[in-house]
Parts: C-alpha cells; sequence; structure tokens
C-alpha cells in the first residue's frame, strides 16, 4: 500500500491528516469507527468545531446534518464527513474570511 | 487561534497548505495549483504517506481524474477531494490495524 504509519517526523501535512482522521474515529462510537451517526456528528461540530462550526458554517453544517435521517441510525461515512469539513474549510479560505485573532471560546456570543 | 482545537487547526493546517502551493492567473480568479506544484506538494508534504512510485502513478491518475475543466490546475475543492483520497484508505487501514490488536489480545 506504500502508506508508512509508524514512520516518525510526519509533516504538518501528516499530522493534521492523522488528526482528522482520529477525530472521526473518537466519535464514531456506535458505528465502530466506520460510521458516525448524524448525533455524533452535530457533537463532533459542536466540541471540536467551535469557531468554523459556529461563527462561519451553523447554517450549512446543521442543515447537512438534519437532511441525513435518522439522528441515531443514519450511518456517514468517512468520505462524507470529510467534505463536510471541507465545507468548514472553505469558510477559512481567504484572508476576509480567516477567524479574527483573539477570538476565543466566549468569544463566539458577540 | 491559539486557543483553537486540535481539529480547527488541523483544518487550518491542511488550507494553509493549500495556499502555500497556489497562485492566481489573475486576481479575480480563485487560486489554483498547477500540476507541476501539486506533485511537488506531494513529495514534499506527503512523503511518509505515499512512498512508492505505485502511489504517485495513482496520484497522477488522480489529478487527471479531478481536474473536470482541464485546465491543468487544481482549484480548492479538487485539492480536497484529492486529500481526502489519500486518507480515507489510511482512516480504514488504522482501523483494521486497531481491530486486528484486538483479536490478538
Amino acid at each position: 500500500m506504500g502508506v508508512c504509519r509508524d514512520c516518525q517526523e510526519l509533516t504538518d501535512v501528516e499530522q493534521a491528516i492523522e488528526t482528522v482522521i482520529n477525530q472521526f474515529h473518537c466519535y464514531a462510537v456506535k458505528g465502530q469507527k466506520e460510521y458516525l451517526t448524524p448525533n455524533e456528528m452535530r457533537e463532533l461540530v459542536v466540541q471540536k468545531l467551535p469557531h468554523l462550526g459556529k461563527v462561519r458554517c451553523v447554517g450549512p453544517l446543521d442543515e447537512k446534518i438534519e437532511c441525513m435521517g435518522d439522528p441515531d441510525e443514519a450511518k456517514l461515512e468517512f468520505g462524507e464527513y470529510w467534505d463536510m469539513m471541507g465545507d468548514a474549510a472553505k469558510g477559512s479560505v481567504g484572508p476576509v474570511s480567516r477567524i479574527p485573532p483573539g477570538l476565543g471560546e466566549r468569544g463566539i456570543s458577540v | 487561534m491559539a486557543d483553537c482545537t486540535e481539529l480547527e487547526w488541523a483544518i487550518q493546517v491542511l488550507v494553509n497548505n493549500f495556499d502555500k502551493y497556489s497562485s492566481r492567473c489573475c486576481c479575480r480568479k480563485p487560486r489554483r495549483i498547477s500540476k507541476k506544484d501539486f506533485r511537488k506538494m506531494l513529495s514534499c508534504e506527503l512523503n511518509h504517506m505515499l512512498t512508492d512510485t505505485g502511489n504517485r502513478r495513482a496520484a497522477d491518475k488522480l489529478i487527471c481524474d479531478l481536474d473536470e475543466n482541464k485546465d491543468g490546475r487544481i482549484s480548492f475543492e479538487e485539492y480536497w477531494t484529492l486529500i481526502g483520497g489519500i486518507a480515507s484508505p489510511i482512516a480504514h487501514i488504522i482501523r483494521q490495524q486497531e481491530q486486528s490488536i484486538k483479536h490478538t489480545k
């Protein structure tokens, strides 16, 4: 496969990819790391994307989660999760829409 | 960004990486990565995850398939899909490895 996970000194990009994967695995309890339920996905967005998820993308991400079907039964696979992270990322592309400096956990109430 | 979560950091790294390798052909158009720079990005930034030439060929094919408008340049959406294509099999491998560890215990 050519995928070497045991190597030390991964680049930032590789570490970032691993982080995104690990978060999926952490929350995919019911699906045993194979899929997230909409409820698990919502929990992940609220807890792990407090800035990206709330400030910019709460509308689109929430709507998407609503459309997934039964909150405890529907299956959200890794590819769909990745696409949603892409939507959150798009919110942070470009200098205008970048996260304002100093916007803390409580800064969201603004 | 000091108080961002690990996941937000990760997304920001991937966004910054796109910015690093992409350029504009004119100021009104969104940034894109050329195929040449994309290959450079793969070998500089993903050299542990994509180690052999087979993967390199697979990456070439991915670039061709992804470049829907055939302008030879990769948009942010195309870039994100491509990284997802690399991440998805890795996620699968991690899960399988963890399962096999459980079974052998």
